[in-house]
């Protein structure tokens, strides 16, 4: 906590290498959200990126109070900067500007065929999930979040975050009854 | 039921996580330290933006009506060409004058009499 403290004093200060720490810290997690929303590592990096730069830029606006730690409010930084993507990646589906790519091969030949069955079925149950929802289930379900940790993270209130997590849910396991998964 | 949505959650979550690339972190700083020096040091806002907007849009209209109501403001009351007047009447007791003109479609209520008041 303490150096946390002093963290985020010297980020105020506007020093890159307290930057560098942060991001030391937590590119895994931010990056690893972030590719498990999109499903490509440019895209992935890129959200990565624009995250520190928003954190670094907008260090004056975090306060303890408010945000409960420097990660949870970074995660909500890389939370509004996806649900964007995600938005421009719907819009550009519906009007069709430009084929979205679902998934990346990074599968090795260890993984069996029912498992990446499970895996792509997933993947594609997933892609239909409004941002929010998605946002919602990464955070429960992929990071183990709680819901209370997730509504910091997504500003809404708990309840909204139960609601896009039984929606999301509903969504995925209608799919895969759909194709006798469940 | 419950526990086979869970089942089939946790294995994605496991292929997903063993799925994640590898990136070059200190690259992708680099990219980051890059971009936070390269933006603008006075980067306006969206709202400052905005409000700055309307105040440049809502001092071309004051500019616009202040010379259109004052600057080019070139039409003056014609002055009538008096043609050949024909006749005139002078009361002097009640400061009444009546002319008649011979010129067609003359309003005489444009006419003012050295008093002020329309004839």
């Amino acid at each position: 906590m303490i150096k946390e403290r002093g963290l985020i004093e010297l980020l105020k200060e506007k020093r890159i290498e307290a930057l560098k720490i942060l991001y030391k810290e937590n590119y895994k997690m931010i990056f690893s959200i972030a590719y498990k929303y999109t499903n490509n590592k440019e895209d992935a990096e890129e959200i990565l990126q624009e995250t520190f730069v928003r954190a670094f830029k907008s260090i004056e606006k975090f306060t303890s109070e408010n945000e409960s730690s420097l990660k949870k409010w970074i995660l909500k930084i890389c939370t509004n900067i996806s649900i964007d993507y995600l938005r421009k990646r719907k819009l550009k589906r519906i009007f069709g500007i430009s084929e979205v790519k679902i998934r990346e091969n990074h599968e090795t030949p260890s993984v069996n065929f029912e498992k990446k069955e499970i895996k792509d079925k997933m993947d594609y149950a997933i892609s239909f999930l409004s941002p929010k929802q998605r946002i919602a289930f990464n955070l429960k379900y992929m990071e183990g979040f709680s819901l209370r940790e997730i509504s910091v993270i997504m500003g809404c209130s708990e309840n909204t975050v139960k609601k896009h997590l039984q929606r999301g849910t509903e969504k995925i396991k209608k799919y895969l009854k759909k194709e006798k998964l469940l | 039921m419950k526990d086979d949505f869970l089942k089939i959650i946790e294995e994605y979550k496991e292929m997903k996580n063993s799925d994640i690339p590898e990136i070059e972190v200190n690259k992708v700083f680099e990219k980051i330290e890059k971009r936070i020096t390269e933006s603008p040091q006075n980067h306006i806002g969206f709202k400052k933006k905005l409000a700055l907007g309307g105040f440049a849009a809502l001092l071309i209209v004051a500019i616009f009506l202040f010379f259109s109501l004052f600057v080019f403001k070139t039409e003056k009351k014609q002055e009538l060409t008096l043609s050949e007047l024909k006749t005139e009447i002078v009361i002097p007791d009640k400061n009444i004058k009546i002319m008649w003109f011979q010129k067609r479609g003359f309003k005489l209520k444009n006419y003012k009499t050295e008093g002020g008041k329309n004839e």
